[in-house]
């Protein structure tokens, strides 16, 4: 029953990877797939932020990023992301060291429990919410990809559970941002994502 | 060592990319662009009289879009030989042509002697494949302006027609932002807002545009855009302030046409309105308008909203435009009904 289940998850990582990476990954044990690639969500951010999409006025936008991570070693990685860091900044990139440890986990390390904690910095644009929380104005949304630049910290914490046979995480962590720039100010948001390990 | 790179060749990418840079114009008839109004030679004498040389013409509009309670003064300019022509309702304005819009506040609008505070002097430049837009910010000596991408706020303080002070900024929003709204267009330039005075009298706009060559032939003119705060009737006012401040985006050649909300008057009719309908909740009102009930109507909402994101009009307005929230009010407490 177990094997099965096993196979019916290699067979979704598989879908979701590329056929050289899965192929790859296959001659792998789980713990020494170190790279890592996937997509996050970002949602419930606060301050409310307008980029992405809205599922009803007056809440936080939901929008996204492409994430990479790097296993170091059985407790460190590097870990990058690309997009909308938070649905209140505009397009942004960064990239964090983390330190992780295993709460739970099988004994063929399959099915992981972890627990991590990201110290990163980040570099993007301020976004066009910079301007309506700043000075209570609309000034486009050309101002994702555009205008004074935000550079920030960022300190994410969160769990990570490895599964489908040690080919995927999938993982949510609270994300404090601390932007420096244009303006020192405070943003949170929840990120959930899924990574393809290879 | 590769992650130091990468970042520093993301830095390098974000830092190339601007936004709202100055988009300084050519003279009439020249092509090289001047950074100053002066430069431009359209006004004659003192740049802050406003006073245009003989081929720029002066005129207004029945409905000006709110700005935050700016005034205007606007000019028109055709190209030798070429004129406006009028179509069913949005005019046709030759290549070459300038459209040009000073804001301004009156240091106090109860004693005109006192002058005034010129902000910007707005461009829409015609081109043949659509409209450059300029904007040039006036110092604060008043005696000239210089090319400006826009994005900035200016301190001012003036006094209105009640004698209320105003004291703040007035934003000048970034080049960007000119299309959102104009997409091409010229927006004052229609018939319902062109035809001002009364027909074959001195105050013939349309007759003075004629004579003056700026306009090819008077079109006919059905149902002019009315003052919202003036006497005509009530249902007549509040549909000229949608029209004029509301239905260049919400069009279905507008920006904002995927709403389905369409204010244009002829839209706004008693059988167009969208009475009742779902929509998404602002401040807790999810129907766009609810018949008798203008604290339950979404979009009455909108026009005092904190966020700059859902307020309208969209744009560089901070201030609620009081005057016309209480016109827009009156008429929906004015219909009957009510939503199930």
């Amino acid at each position: 029953m177990t094997s099965a289940r096993v196979r019916h998850a290699s067979a979704f990582a598989l879908a979701l990877g590329s056929g050289l990476t899965a192929a790859t990954a296959h001659a792998r044990e789980p713990d020494q797939r170190r790279w890592a690639v996937g997509l996050e969500v970002v949602w419930l951010g606060v301050p409310h932020g307008h980029l992405g999409f809205v599922p009803s006025l007056g809440t936080s936008a939901i929008c996204g990023e492409l994430v990479g991570r790097y296993q170091l070693s059985s407790f460190a990685a590097v870990d990058a992301g690309f997009g909308l860091p938070h649905s209140a900044m505009g397009l942004s990139g960064w990239s964090a060291f983390e330190v992780f440890g295993t709460a739970v986990s099988n004994r063929r390390r399959t099915l992981v429990l972890e627990l991590y904690q990201q110290t990163g910095l980040q570099l993007g644009y301020a976004g066009p919410d910079y301007f309506a929380r700043h000075d209570n104005e609309f000034v486009g949304y050309g101002y994702t990809t555009a205008g004074p630049l935000s550079f920030a910290l960022r300190f994410p914490a969160g769990v990570n559970l490895r599964w489908g046979g040690g080919y995927l995480d999938i993982y949510s962590e609270v994300v404090p941002i601390i932007a420096l720039t244009p303006a020192s100010e405070v943003l949170f948001t929840l990120a959930t994502g899924i990574r393809s390990r290879f | 060592m590769a992650q130091t790179s990468a970042f520093l060749l993301l830095c390098a990418g974000l830092c190339a990319c601007s936004i709202d840079d100055p988009n300084p114009i050519p003279p009439p008839g020249a092509s090289s662009p001047v950074d100053r109004l002066s430069q431009l030679g359209i006004f004659e004498g003192d740049l802050g009289l406003q006073t245009p040389r003989n081929d720029f013409f002066g005129y207004e509009v029945n409905v000006s879009l709110y700005s935050d309670g700016a005034s205007k003064v606007r000019f028109v300019h055709v190209p030798e030989g070429s004129a406006l022509h009028a179509t069913e309702d949005r005019w046709a304005v030759p290549t070459g042509s300038y459209l040009v819009k000073t804001f301004f506040y009156p240091r106090d609008a109860r004693d005109p002697s006192l002058g005034r505070r010129l902000l910007e002097t707005r461009f829409l430049v015609k081109q043949t494949n659509g409209y450059a837009y300029s904007t040039y910010v006036w110092n604060d000596e008043q005696t000239d302006a210089v090319a400006s991408g826009g994005n900035l706020d200016l301190s001012v303080s003036w006094i209105d027609a009640n004698g209320i002070e105003h004291d703040g900024d007035y934003h000048v929003p970034g080049l960007t932002l000119c299309d959102s709204c104009h997409r091409g267009r010229a927006l004052g330039l229609r018939n319902r807002q062109m035809a001002r005075g009364e027909a074959g009298a001195a105050d013939d706009q349309i007759a003075q545009l004629v004579a003056a060559g700026v306009l090819d032939e008077a079109p006919e003119i059905r149902e002019p855009l009315v003052d919202p705060f003036g006497s005509a009737p009530l249902d007549d006012r509040a549909r000229s302030y949608l029209d004029a401040n509301c239905a260049h985006c919400h069009a279905r050649d507008g920006s904002a046409a995927s709403t389905k909300l369409y204010w244009a008057r002829e839209a706004t009719d008693a059988a167009g309105l969208p009475r009742c309908r779902s929509t998404a909740t602002v401040d807790g009102r999810d129907r766009v308008l609810v018949p008798g009930r203008p604290r339950e109507s979404e979009f009455l909402a909108r026009m005092t909203s904190s966020d700059p994101f859902v307020r309208m009009p969209r744009g560089p307005s901070r201030v609620p435009d009081g005057a016309g929230l209480a016109v827009l009010s009156e008429w929906v407490r004015a219909m009957p009904g009510g939503c199930p």
